[in-house]
């Protein structure tokens, strides 16, 4: 990808191809040094030229939270809205532009505390956009209170005796909304963040993507366990389509299922070979292996990162068309004349 | 039956105006008695209005209290404004209709039972002790018993149907006797029977039996010596359709989005009264509606934004407790600028209150509900056909100051009917207005139009115009995020400016009665009916005294302070405690006098003439 | 559902019809059983018809008393004593307690069931024939303030239910 310094170069067919540059907006940005913000945004400018989608075509929405300042820092149009409530404003978007790109910026609070009915709703209507949910375990903005994704017994100013509430799995939530691409990828992997954005932005539906995002300031070193560069391979799983469930700096663990459960197992060990380890099928129709990949955490199982599950579904907008069009193929294009006499009708003279 | 050899001594009274109700079972069929009875009046060439009063629950047992469904029609030979005070005719089906409705019946008036209805098992579940027929109860009243069920059974005999299905028809046999009783023809009826059960032959028999052996009956029974017959009233020429207010609601915000050439977004969760407007709405797909039923309100109203957002006709429809729910997101529309149109169709409150029954107690929720300085337009339709007119002006301010308009309905006029003049397409208003695009230097977002002090409407996909905006404070012009103490200051003020600077887009308000004087009755809403008869009844009498009907009450139009002045008293009948009074009060500093009543009914003319009279007797005013 | 009018297809629940304007909320309830539970609970003794019963003293010969339920058709004598019910006498009580006795020396006080349960004219259907499950009697005397104003049998019962529901 070429950077120029002097805006967009023409190419062949007089189509403008984009550059990151076009994509950042002159603010400064605001996060605290060291959030892990700054890379969601710059994967997101850095994969936004390649859709080749009109900077104009594009729409951020986001709600409140760190998260929501993200549409600021893009030079495109962007929408800061009202705490959880940003699905609901890109439902009506969508319905009445088909024609843009979409991308929901949330967080864990906005989107699982106060926007849980909409993000359930959302996803089970498969309205055609991107959610990218910064999850970084805690409430930042307000500086430091539990989220619907801290742990139990998690202490805060809030919670000084610790939490007594459990925590969700938000790609469980997702896979149960029907949702039909949910993904999960991490902040400080920039190269699979960018990956699997591009993939969310490519999908034709609802896609959710779950970051995990480090909060430096209120809950440093959430996910450092094993995010950390030099123990991920070991502690993360990273998925492929169509490859078995392999992971560890020397490929020898894996992952099969015994009964209902997934085992982590070691091939060579106790006979097991790769042929017993699950296959990665993204595509598959019904989600019971993208359930089961998403209870696993980190310490029992290696936490699993990528794509869990990638269908094709007609998305809220198609369907809402399709029945204009058939209404307008059963009866013609509506006469307002005819609409106004509904009814029965007489007439002085 | 055959015709009697003698004639009947009768005679025929001339009369301005019929008040019927029709009342029974959820199943005896008085909607479509009622809908039938107004068709044929209003195609004659009375005026009407009529209000339904449909039952509380959902499916009562039959003959219960809650099971009553009733219709109320006011047909007459000049200009009505209400579905009148009290009825002149209670036409009862069932012990439990006469129960719930005789209170609302003066003394004098007519009674018509189907006698058949009045077994021991129907009264108990009325709960009466004993037959209202047979004992002295209803002596203050004119009755008629008539065996209707039997009546109507033996018309239908040889007919191919089962007992249960003729019992269905008596509606028609009621139907049939009203015409003959205030001299109406059959015909409409006669040919919407055949057009609408053209291909149930058995059943157009039936129906057209039942009618014809109620009109039978009352030509040959002895019972009524006197007919009725109102006179056609002098309507403008016009073709015309009977129609509600919620019916032309959704019409209007349909010829709205048409003279806006925009498509019509509409967001909604279902909600009484308002749940009519989605239904219809989502009927005219083929229009490019698009109708959205959200998971809540709120979404509702963010997904209005959303479709605001992109370009279109965005509006939303609830009642007051789905308003309640929506207030945050109605201050991000304030705060974003965004044409919209939030309609509320008021019930009776607080909290869930009386979901069918009419109030107009959300007046200062709309001007006030939200956090901070949040001014929004307000307009309020007066009659159903005012509804669709009103709809359109909401919209045209909507687009014209680029703001959420709140567009105030309620259960009275949404439910309401009355005879509307269908107007040309080609004439309706032109209310579009363009999308912003790229000209020459930085684009302002929050930058104002010099007369209407609205900004830009730069949708998303036009090109060169990218830009957020958002909850937080704007800077001014730029639009960019901004906590600069003086920029929120100018910012708010800009806000209040820009909607007060409407009151000089608007009409100004008129007077009905004395231009000036000792009283003038001051309303909103669905109360015109009332206030209009009432000081219509007073002006011949000599008495000194107005109507005015705000149809906008944010801003109030520009003269309204100096039509206040020109009278001794203002008094404002709501159906609340006080709401347009407390504004009034404080913005013309007037000692306005309230009459508020929350009865979940509307006002009675009888009630406003005698609230006017007495604070002219007050001020030693005879005249 | 299908209007029972004009057969249109309306989305279900609807309280009239999308087409004809019919009322639909009869129609979309259960109602089989109401109609039977209506008549049972709802309809009093006197709308069965209770006829003029056949009144005796207590001292009538027994024998006459069976000829005179022969002769009449019906199949119970109402006894009284000064206009008041003192006892009932079926042909149920000449069959069983009459069989083996020498007819002539008995007198209808002798066979009566006395005191028998009676029912007002306002009662419902259902108390009568709750009052004949339990009490395994056919006939249920109607008084009015101790006078016996006719007999509801087991029989009328079935015929007016016959003729309600049917």
């Amino acid at each position: 990808m070429t950077e120029t310094t002097t805006g967009p170069a023409p190419i062949e067919g007089g189509l403008v191809k984009l550059t990151r540059k076009d994509f950042v907006a002159d603010q400064e940005v605001r996060w605290c040094p060291g959030c892990g913000d700054y890379s969601i945004l710059a994967q997101t400018q850095k994969v936004m030229p390649d859709f080749g989608v009109p900077k104009e075509n594009i729409v951020f929405i986001s709600g409140i939270g760190c998260s929501g300042r993200l549409p600021y820092y893009m030079n495109t149009y962007g929408f800061h809205s009202i705490h959880g409530r940003a699905p609901t404003l890109a439902t009506g978007l969508k319905t009445a532009r088909p024609d843009l790109m979409v991308w929901v910026i949330t967080g864990d609070g906005d989107a699982l505390s106060i926007g849980g009915n909409h993000f359930l709703h959302t996803m089970r209507r498969n309205v055609d956009f991107t959610m990218i949910m910064h999850n970084n375990r805690i409430y930042g903005l307000t500086k430091g209170q539990t989220s619907p994704t801290s742990e139990f017994g998690k202490r805060t100013k809030s919670t000084p005796m610790g939490s007594v509430d459990r925590p969700v799995m938000p790609l469980t939530l997702a896979l149960a909304a029907e949702a039909t691409f949910v993904a999960r990828t991490v902040d400080t992997h920039t190269e699979h963040l960018a990956r699997t954005l591009e993939a969310a932005g490519r999908h034709h539906g609802a896609s959710f993507i779950e970051v995990l995002q480090n909060c430096n300031i209120f809950n440093d070193g959430a996910w450092r366990e094993f995010t950390e560069r030099d123990v991920r391979d070991d502690r993360m799983l990273f998925l492929e389509h169509g490859k078995p469930l392999i992971y560890g700096k020397e490929r020898n663990k894996g992952i099969r299922l015994r009964g209902l459960h997934p085992e982590v197992v070691t091939i060579g060990e106790d006979g097991v070979t790769e042929a017993d380890l699950l296959v990665h099928d993204q595509h598959a129709e019904d989600p019971y292996l993208a359930l089961i990949l998403s209870r696993m955490f980190w310490p029992e199982f290696p936490v699993p990162v990528g794509i869990l599950r990638q269908v094709d579904r007609p998305t809220h907008s198609d369907l809402v068309d399709a029945q204009i069009e058939a209404a307008i193929a059963r009866s013609g294009p509506g006469d307002l004349r005819t609409a106004l006499m509904a009814g029965e009708t007489w007439t002085v003279e | 039956m055959t015709t009697t050899p003698e004639r009947i001594e009768r005679e025929s009274q001339l009369l301005d105006r019929v008040t019927i109700r029709f009342a029974g079972d959820s199943g005896d069929g008085m909607q479509l008695t009622g809908t039938q009875f107004t068709r044929t009046a209003a195609v004659f060439g009375n005026d009407v209005s009529t209000f339904p009063d449909y039952p509380a629950e959902i499916r009562a047992p039959a003959g219960s209290l809650p099971g009553v469904s009733g219709f109320q029609i006011s047909f007459s030979a000049s200009d009505i404004h209400t579905p009148g005070d009290a009825p002149d005719v209670l036409v009862a089906m069932n012990p439990a209709a006469l129960k719930t409705n005789l209170p609302d019946l003066p003394a004098g008036g007519a009674v018509i039972v189907n006698s058949d209805a009045f077994t021991p098992s129907n009264l108990s579940k009325a709960a009466y002790a004993s037959n209202p027929l047979t004992n002295d109860s209803l002596k203050a009243y004119r009755v008629f018993e008539v065996p209707i069920g039997t009546l109507n059974a033996r018309a239908l005999e040889g007919l191919d149907m089962t007992s249960k299905q003729a019992d269905l028809t008596k509606n028609f046999f009621a139907l049939g006797l009203m015409f003959w009783l205030y001299e109406r023809s059959m015909d409409p009826t006669i040919a919407w029977i055949d057009e609408k059960f053209g291909s149930r032959p058995v059943i157009a028999e039936a129906n057209g039996r039942a009618l014809k052996a109620g009109y039978a009956f009352g030509e040959t029974t002895e019972m009524f010596h006197t007919t009725y017959r109102v006179p056609k009233a002098k309507l403008p020429p016009g073709t015309y359709r009977n129609i509600t207010g919620n019916e032309a609601t959704a019409l209007g915000f349909l010829a709205a989005a048409h003279a806006a050439k925009r498509d019509l977004f509409y967001g909604s969760y279902p909600i009484t009264p308002a749940t009519d407007i989605l239904q219809q709405l989502a009927g005219y797909k083929s229009f490019g509606v698009r109708t959205f039923q959200a998971e809540d309100e709120i979404a509702a109203m963010g997904s209005t934004i959303g479709a605001a957002y992109g370009g279109a006709l965005a509006l939303t429809g609830t009642s007051g407790p789905g308003l309640a729910l929506k207030s945050e997101a109605m201050g991000l529309a304030v705060m974003t600028e965004l044409p919209m149109v939030i309609v509320n169709v008021q019930r009776a409150g607080p909290s869930t209150g009386l979901p069918t029954k009419v109030e107009q107690a959300d007046l200062l929720q709309v001007l006030y509900g939200r956090n901070g300085e949040s001014p929004m337009p307000v307009l309020a339709p007066a009659t159903p056909a005012e509804c669709f007119t009103l709809a359109i002006e909401a919209s045209r301010i909507a687009l014209k100051y680029m703001t959420p308009v709140a567009y105030l309905s309620d259960a009275f006029v949404g439910n309401g009917a009355e005879p509307w003049k269908v107007p040309d397409v080609e004439d309706l208003p032109d209310i579009s207005v363009p999308n912003a695009v790229k000209g020459e230097g930085t684009f302002l977002p929050y930058g104002r139009d010099p007369e209407t002090l609205s900004r830009p409407w730069a949708i998303p996909g036009t090109p060169g115009l990218e830009h957020r905006i958002g909850g937080l404070e704007k800077l001014d012009g730029l639009g960019t995020v901004s906590y600069d103490a003086d920029n929120h200051h100018r910012m708010c003020v800009l806000r209040a400016a820009k909607i007060a600077g409407i009151a000089r887009d608007i009409p100004p308000l008129e007077t009905f009665g004395v231009d000036e004087g000792e009283l003038l009755i001051l309303g909103w809403g669905s109360t015109y009916g009332a206030l209009r008869s009432a000081v219509e009844q007073m002006l011949p009498e000599g008495k000194s005294v107005a109507h005015a009907h705000l149809r906008y009450l944010n801003p109030f139009p520009a003269n309204t302070g100096e039509v206040l002045k020109r009278y001794r008293t203002v008094l404002v009948p709501e159906l609340n405690l006080g709401q347009l009074w407390f504004v009034i009060r404080g913005t013309y500093l007037v000692d306005a006098v309230g009459y508020g009543r929350v009865r979940g009914k509307p006002f009675r003319i009888a009630e406003i003439v005698a609230e006017a009279e007495r604070i002219l007797g007050e001020r030693g005013v005879t005249r | 559902m299908i209007c029972p009018n004009c057969r249109y297809d309306n989305f279900e629940g609807e309280d009239s019809c999308a087409h004809c304007g019919a009322d639909l909320s009869l129609s979309d309830t259960p109602q089989a059983l109401a109609d039977y539970h209506d008549t049972i609970l709802g309809d009093h003794l006197d709308a069965l018809g209770i006829g003029s019963p056949t009144l005796v003293e207590p001292t009538m010969a027994v024998a006459a008393a069976i000829q005179l339920m022969h002769e009449s058709g019906t199949d119970c004598l109402l006894v009284c004593e000064e206009g008041r019910l003192v006892g009932i006498f079926t042909d149920r009580d000449a069959a069983v307690k009459a069989v083996d006795k020498r007819l002539g020396l008995y007198r209808v006080r002798d066979f009566m069931t006395p005191d028998p349960v009676v029912l007002r004219r306002e009662d419902s259907l259902a108390v009568a024939i709750h009052k004949m499950a339990v009490g395994e009697f056919r006939h249920i005397p109607i008084v009015d303030d101790g006078r016996p104003i006719g007999v509801v049998s087991a029989p009328d019962v079935f015929r007016h239910l016959v003729a309600s529901v049917g």
